[in-house]
């Protein structure tokens, strides 16, 4: 197999130009995604038999959650190919991801709360679940703070890359403690082998706002992980290029 | 619609305490994660502009 596009697209001004015009489609469509989700999700989807319009937060819960998960499993393995293959830019994503992961934690943490309230009559509670999705902010703000903390940019990378690989195992944790310990938290809203628990009504928009978050999280990660690459290669002729400074 | 059929809407039948700030806190950090980014580019392109017309400089 030819892997001559991998090295080429480990250059990172090639990188820089390519997510430049990714980053706007991106974000773009997610925008477009958002506002469909938001007015499906909040107005036209029925309410909940049990919950009643309470259930209308999983349309922002669950994709934060998701999302949460998924950019703690992108460190995770953007540290193993920093730490492998010594990839400038495996690092450059781990840092560009972690603030956004932590923010999409707050995010899940936040409104579960405030789904909590109506639904089990209490904002928190050291369930399983909740307590691993705390174990996962602590993690997120674990790897900032290292990162921040280390001047030396390669001892920065490998104590980030070895945080945010033996953090992962937190997320099995959280994907199986509502199964495997007595939880107040709901079951999974999505399985890949069976179909979803409510009606289409319910979770088409909860699809929509899924693929919004998904985007949102690809257009805001090339924003960050563009910036992160000026600020390490300023000294560089395509830098000056790029940027339209005269007498480059 | 009518301002009662409004009211109730967002009232969401008495529910509208908990989801409209849940709603609204996530618009603000998505939005605020937005801007950041933005902001920190124009930042970046100012200072480095600065920088390399020190180095120019005799």
């Amino acid at each position: 197999m030819n892997w001559t596009w991998l090295h080429r697209l480990g250059s990172p001004a090639i990188f820089y130009r390519l997510a430049g015009r990714l980053q706007g489609p991106c974000l773009a469509l997610a925008g477009v995604l958002l506002a469909v989700g938001l007015v499906w999700g909040l107005f036209l989807a029925p309410p909940d038999y049990q919950q009643g319009d309470s259930f209308r937060i999983i349309y922002v819960h669950v994709p934060a959650a998701f999302l949460a998960q998924s950019c703690y499993l992108l460190l995770a393995v953007a540290g193993a190919i920093g730490l492998v293959w010594r990839l400038k830019l495996a690092d450059v994503a781990l840092r560009a991801a972690a603030p956004i992961g932590a923010w999409m934690t707050v995010i899940a943490l936040a409104t579960g709360s405030l789904w909590g309230i109506p639904t089990w009559g209490t904002w928190w509670i050291w369930d399983a679940r909740l307590t691993a999705m705390l174990v996962l902010l602590f993690l997120y703000l674990g790897v900032i703070a290292l990162g921040q903390a280390i001047e030396h940019r390669e001892s920065a990378a490998r104590a980030c890359a070895i945080l945010a690989l033996v953090g992962s195992v937190n997320l099995p944790i959280i994907k199986y403690s509502v199964e495997w310990w007595s939880t107040l938290h709901q079951p999974a809203t999505f399985s890949l082998v069976a179909r979803p628990p409510m009606p289409a009504a319910m979770w088409l928009p909860l699809l929509v706002m899924v693929l919004a978050f998904y985007l949102f999280f690809a257009g805001v990660l090339l924003q960050r992980m563009r910036l992160e690459v000026l600020r390490r290669e300023w000294r560089s002729r395509w830098v000056r290029l790029e940027l339209g400074e005269e007498g480059a | 619609m009518s301002g009662v059929e409004w009211v109730q809407v967002l009232g969401m039948g008495r529910h509208g305490l908990y989801v409209w700030p849940a709603f609204g806190l996530t618009l603000v950090i998505l939005g605020g994660l937005l801007l950041h980014g933005w902001q920190a580019r124009r930042r970046l392109q100012r200072a480095l502009r600065q920088r390399w017309r020190r180095e120019r400089r005799p």
